[in-house]
C-alpha cells in the first residue's frame, strides 16, 4: 500500500509540477498580451511604417482591422469583405485608381458582414465608392438562417469589444496555454532564449515586452511581431489589409486530386451547408443585400458581389455529384435571377481554372493566394470598367 | 465531455473523485447520489436536451423492474411477462426512433418511390448503450436474476460515466453489489495506483495512437467514395490504418472506463483482450468487444435457439445474431453488411471445427507455424471486414476491397525512389512502377503500421500487465505474462507513466471523439 501510495504521489507530483511549468510560462506569454493594447500599439506601428504585423490571437483580428480601417479611411475607396477565404486579397488585384482596404476577418460571416457594409455606407459612403462583398455558399454563409447584424465600426467599440474578449479569452486561454501548439512554441521560445548571449534580456523582451524588434521580409517590406508564436516569418497583415499567408504552405501539384476528392466527398464540409439547405439562399440575406447595393448606387457607389475561386476542377467536381449538384445548380441560378432581377454583377469565380488559377495558387480547397485572386479580379476589372460594361447576373470567365 | 478533455481530466474527474469519497466518509448513500448526479451533469454536457430522454429511460426502466418484481412476489407470471414485453418495445422502440428512423424512411422511399421527409434527428449519445445496458436488466429481472429497490443505486448503475457512453455493457447483477460495498467508499491507493495507470495507458492510445494513425484513415476512404480507384499499396495501408485506429480507440476508452472506474474502487468488465491476437473468428469474438459479445450471446443468440436446435438452425442463429449485431453498429447498409460478413465467418469456423471433428483431427492441437498462419488469416479476412464497416458506401467499400485484391494495380510512392537509391532505380527498371498515389498523402504511416503490428501481435494488453492487482471484473484466463511487463508501482514505472500523460496531455488540444460514440 505504501509503495502504490507513493507511485500515485510521484505521478500526479511529476505531471502536476511539469504542466503547472508550462501553464505558468504560457500565461505570462499570455498576460503579456493582455497586458499591452496590442491592437494598438500594432495599428500605430503599421500605420507609421507600412509594413506587416498583426496583434495578438491571430484568429480574432476584428479590433486590429477596425482600428486599421477608421486609419486608412481617409485614403481608400474600395473595401473588401468576408472570412480568411478573402484575406489575400489585396490592392494589386485591382485598377490603380482603386485604393483598397481589405477588412477580411476571422470568421466573419455574411450575416455580420452585411452589418459592416450598411455602416460603411452610412458613414463613410462619400468616399468609400466599392464594396466587394463575397457570397460564399462553400462555406454556408449565404444560406445561414436569422438577420444580419448591427455593426459599430468606431474605434469607440473596440474597447468594449476587447473587454468582452477578455473575459472569455481568459478561461480559453488556459486551455490554450497546455495545447501542443503553445507547448511547442514555448520550447522554441526557450531555446531561442538560451541561443541568446543576453538570456536575461531575451527572456524579458519575450515575456514582459510587447514586440519584437523589426525585421525584414523577403520582398523589404518591415515588420514587426506582436505576439510571441509565428516570430520573424513575417506572418500578418500588409498595410492594404491583406494577410500574407506566411506561415502557410501552398498546395502541392501532387496533392490536388486528393484534395479536390475529400472536398467534393459528401462527409466534406463544402456539401454539409448544401444539403441541409438544398441549396436554397437565405432570402432576408438577398433582400438586405439589395437594398445596400441600390441605397449605395444613389450616392455613386458600386456594391460588387462575388463567388470566392475554389480549388481548380474542385466546383465541376461539385456540380457533378448526384448529392451536391443539383443543390449547387439550384443555389447558382437563385443567385442569377435574383442578380438580373436587382440588376447586380455577381462574378463567380467558383470554378477558378477558368480564369487560369493554378493548385498551387491556393492554400486548401478554398484558400486562394494572391496570384489567383490577381488573375480573377484583374479580368473581371477589365470588363466590369470597360465601355460595355459587365451585363447584370453571374459573371464568369467563358463569359 | 470527452474523457481526453481537459474539461474532463482537470476539473470534472478531481472534482468528482474527492467529493465521492469526502461523502463517502459521511454517508454512502449520499455518496452514491452524488456519483450518479455527476454522471448525470457529464452527460448532459454535450446536450442538456437529452438529459431528459435519459431520465426517463431510467425512470421507466426503474419502474417496470419494480412492476415485474411485484407481479412475481405475487405470482403473476402472465403479467410480469406483458411488463417486460411492454419495457422491451418501448426501450426498442426509442432506439429504432432516434437510430434507425431515417434508414427506414429512406429505404421505404427507395423501395415504393416515396418521398417521404423526417426532420432532423439528433442521435442522443450513448443511446445504444444505455438501452442494451437496461434490457439486460430488464430480462434479468424477469428471470429472477436481479432485484432492485433502490432508484439511487439504479440510477447510478445505468448513468455511471465511466460506462454511459460508450460502455462497457454492464449488467446488474456484477455492479450492483459492489455499491453497496463498505470498502468502495475508502479511498484504496493500491486501485488509485492501478486505475491510473490503466487510465494513462488509455489516453495514450487515443490520443497518440488512435488520433495520430487515423489521419492517415480519411483520405483512402473519402477518395474512393468520390471515385478514385486506389491500388494496393494504398488500400492496404488505409484499411490497416484503420483497422489500428478503430482498435486503439475503442480499447482506449474502455482502458480509460476500466482505470477510471477502478480509482473509485469499482470493477468494470475488461472489452479487449487483444483481438488481433485471435487465431480464429470465433475468437476474434471473446476478444473484441467482450461485454457486446456477451450481450448478443446471452440475450439474443441463446433465446433464439443457439446450437441446441441442430446444425442449420445454429448457422441460422448464428447469422441473424451477426446481422443484428451490425445494424446495431449504425443505421446503414454497410453495417449490415459487415454483420452479414461476420456471419458467414463464424458459420465456416463452425463448420470447420465440425468437419475437423467429424475426421477425427483434435481440434486443440497446433504448432507455432500453425498458429502463426491462423493468425494471419483471421487478421486479414477482419481487416476486409473494417472496409466495410468504414467506407461511406458499398460503392467505396469494393473499390477499396478491389485495391487490397490487387485489381486496381500496383504502385509504389514515387517518393520512395529517390530515397531508395540505386535499390530504387533496380526496381524502376525491373518493372516496379513508382507513381504519386493520391489517396495515400502521407507515406509515414508505413512506420505505424508495421509498428503497431508488432505491438498487437507481441505486447501484453493493459489487464495482462496489470492482471496481479485485479483490475477488472472478468480476468483473463490465460498464461501469464513475462515478469518484465508485469506493471508494478515503482519509482521507475511512476516516471515512465508520468511522462507517457504528459505526453497524451500536451496532444490533448486534437480533443477528437472517440469512434464509438456515433454507434
Amino acid at each position: 500500500m505504501d509503495a502504490s501510495r507513493s507511485y500515485v504521489f510521484l505521478v500526479l507530483g511529476v505531471c502536476g509540477a511539469l504542466t503547472a511549468l508550462t501553464l505558468t510560462l504560457n500565461l505570462l506569454l499570455a498576460a503579456s498580451d493582455m497586458r499591452f493594447d496590442k491592437n494598438a500599439l500594432a495599428s500605430a506601428w503599421q500605420s507609421k511604417t507600412h509594413g506587416v504585423t498583426y496583434a495578438p490571437p491571430i484568429n480574432y483580428n476584428r479590433p486590429f482591422k477596425i482600428l486599421r480601417l477608421n486609419d486608412r479611411i481617409g485614403t481608400i475607396n474600395a473595401v473588401i469583405f468576408g472570412s480568411s477565404t478573402t484575406m489575400s486579397l489585396g490592392e494589386n488585384a485591382f485598377p490603380s485608381f482603386m485604393k483598397v482596404y481589405n477588412f477580411a476577418q476571422s470568421g466573419e460571416y455574411l450575416l455580420s458582414v452585411i452589418g459592416d457594409a450598411e455602416y460603411i455606407a452610412q458613414h463613410w459612403g462619400n468616399s468609400v465608392k466599392f464594396l466587394i462583398i463575397p457570397l460564399d455558399w462553400s462555406l454556408g454563409f449565404i444560406y445561414d438562417p436569422g438577420a444580419p447584424l448591427t455593426a459599430d465600426l468606431s474605434p469607440a467599440a473596440i474597447a468594449s469589444a476587447q473587454n468582452e474578449v477578455g473575459l472569455s479569452a481568459v478561461l480559453s486561454r488556459v486551455k490554450d496555454a497546455l495545447s501542443l501548439p503553445q507547448i511547442k512554441n514555448l520550447l522554441g521560445i526557450l531555446a531561442e532564449v538560451l541561443r541568446s548571449k543576453h538570456k536575461l534580456a531575451a527572456f524579458r523582451q519575450i515575456f514582459f515586452e510587447p514586440s519584437s524588434e523589426e525585421y525584414s521580409c523577403p520582398d523589404g517590406t518591415p515588420a514587426r511581431d506582436f505576439a510571441t508564436i509565428y516570430r520573424g516569418l513575417c506572418v500578418g497583415f500588409r498595410y492594404d489589409g491583406s494577410a500574407t499567408f506566411s506561415n502557410e504552405r501552398p498546395v502541392q501539384p501532387s496533392q490536388q486530386q486528393l484534395l479536390v476528392a475529400a472536398a467534393a466527398a459528401e462527409s466534406s464540409q463544402y456539401s454539409q451547408a448544401l444539403k441541409r439547405t438544398a441549396g436554397e439562399p437565405s432570402p432576408v440575406i438577398l433582400s438586405r443585400l439589395a437594398a445596400l447595393a441600390h441605397r449605395f448606387a444613389e450616392d455613386g457607389g458600386k456594391v460588387v458581389f462575388f463567388f470566392p475561386p475554389l480549388i481548380p476542377s474542385l466546383e465541376q467536381k461539385l456540380l457533378k455529384t448526384h448529392y451536391d449538384g443539383p443543390y449547387l445548380a439550384h443555389s447558382k441560378e437563385v443567385l442569377n435571377q435574383w442578380a438580373k432581377r436587382e440588376g447586380l454583377v455577381i462574378l463567380d469565380a467558383g470554378a477558378s481554372e477558368q480564369f487560369g488559377c493554378k493548385p498551387t495558387e491556393f492554400i486548401d480547397p478554398h484558400h486562394a493566394l494572391p496570384d489567383c485572386y490577381n488573375k480573377v479580379f484583374t479580368r473581371f476589372f477589365k470588363a466590369y470598367m470597360s465601355p460595355q460594361g459587365v451585363a447584370p447576373g453571374l459573371y464568369r470567365a467563358a463569359g | 465531455m470527452l474523457f481526453n478533455s481537459y474539461e474532463f481530466i482537470f476539473l470534472f474527474f478531481p472534482v468528482t473523485y474527492l467529493v465521492f469519497f469526502r461523502l463517502g466518509k459521511i454517508e454512502h448513500k449520499v455518496a452514491a447520489g452524488w456519483l450518479a448526479a455527476a454522471s448525470v451533469f457529464f452527460y448532459g454536457w454535450w446536450n442538456p436536451a437529452y438529459v431528459a430522454l435519459l431520465a426517463l429511460s431510467v425512470l421507466f426502466n426503474y419502474t417496470m423492474g419494480l412492476a415485474m418484481l411485484r407481479a412475481g412476489a405475487a405470482g403473476n407470471n402472465r403479467r410480469k411477462k406483458q411488463f417486460l414485453i411492454l419495457a422491451i418495445f418501448v426501450n426498442l422502440g426509442t432506439l429504432a426512433y432516434f437510430k434507425y428512423a431515417h434508414f427506414l424512411i429512406d429505404n421505404f422511399d427507395l423501395v415504393f418511390g416515396s418521398s417521404l421527409r423526417l426532420g432532423d434527428i439528433i442521435l442522443p449519445l450513448g443511446i445504444s448503450f444505455f438501452t442494451f445496458t437496461q434490457i439486460t436488466y430488464l430480462v434479468d429481472t424477469y428471470q429472477g436474476k436481479a432485484k432492485e429497490y433502490s432508484l439511487v443505486h439504479y440510477g447510478l448503475f445505468v448513468t455511471y460515466f465511466p460506462h454511459l457512453i460508450a460502455g462497457p455493457i454492464l449488467h446488474h447483477s456484477e455492479m450492483m453489489p459492489q455499491f453497496g460495498k463498505r470498502e468502495v467508499y475508502r479511498l484504496n491507493y493500491q486501485d488509485l495506483a492501478t486505475g491510473l495507470t490503466i487510465f494513462v495507458i488509455g489516453l495514450f492510445k487515443k490520443v497518440i495512437i488512435a488520433d495520430g494513425v487515423g489521419a492517415n484513415v480519411a483520405p483512402l476512404f473519402d477518395g474512393a467514395q468520390s471515385g478514385l480507384a486506389p491500388g494496393f499499396v494504398e488500400s492496404w495501408c488505409g484499411a490497416l490504418a484503420y483497422t489500428f485506429q478503430l482498435y486503439f480507440d475503442f480499447s482506449g476508452y474502455s482502458d480509460m472506463a476500466i482505470g477510471m472506474s477502478l480509482m473509485f474502487g469499482i470493477r468494470l468488465p475488461i472489452n479487449f483482450n487483444s483481438p488481433y491476437k485471435a487465431v480464429n473468428i470465433i475468437d476474434f469474438w471473446r476478444r473484441w468487444h467482450m461485454t457486446l459479445s456477451r450481450f448478443l450471446r446471452d440475450y439474443l443468440y441463446i433465446p433464439l435457439g443457439g446450437n441446441r436446435k441442430g446444425r442449420a438452425r445454429r448457422y441460422l442463429n448464428l447469422m441473424v445474431t451477426m446481422l443484428l449485431g451490425g445494424l446495431w453498429h449504425g443505421a446503414g447498409w454497410t453495417f449490415v453488411l459487415w454483420g452479414g460478413l461476420h456471419g458467414v465467418y463464424l458459420i465456416v469456423n463452425h463448420a470447420w471445427r465440425a468437419f475437423k471433428g467429424r475426421v477425427g483431427l483434435d481440434l486443440l492441437r497446433s504448432t507455432r507455424w500453425s498458429r502463426g498462419l491462423s493468425c494471419l488469416v483471421t487478421f486479414a479476412a477482419v481487416v476486409a471486414g473494417w472496409v466495410i464497416f468504414r467506407a461511406a458506401s458499398m460503392e467505396a467499400a469494393f473499390r477499396i476491397l478491389r485495391g487490397m485484391a490487387g485489381l486496381n494495380g500496383f504502385a509504389l510512392p514515387d517518393v520512395w525512389l529517390p530515397k531508395w537509391g540505386a535499390a530504387g532505380q533496380w526496381f524502376a527498371q525491373h518493372g516496379v512502377v513508382f507513381a504519386n498515389l493520391v489517396t495515400l498523402p502521407h507515406t509515414g504511416v508505413i512506420n505505424w503500421i508495421w509498428f503497431l503490428m508488432v505491438a498487437v501481435w507481441v505486447a501484453p494488453n493493459s489487464q495482462q500487465m496489470t492482471a496481479a492487482f485485479k483490475p477488472a471484473l472478468i480476468m483473463l484466463q490465460e498464461p501469464g505474462i513475462a515478469s518484465r511487463w508485469q506493471w508494478r508501482p515503482t519509482v521507475f514505472n511512476a516516471l515512465i507513466v508520468a511522462g507517457v500523460a504528459l505526453v497524451s496531455i500536451a496532444n490533448l488540444s486534437r480533443n477528437s471523439a472517440f469512434l464509438y460514440f456515433q454507434f
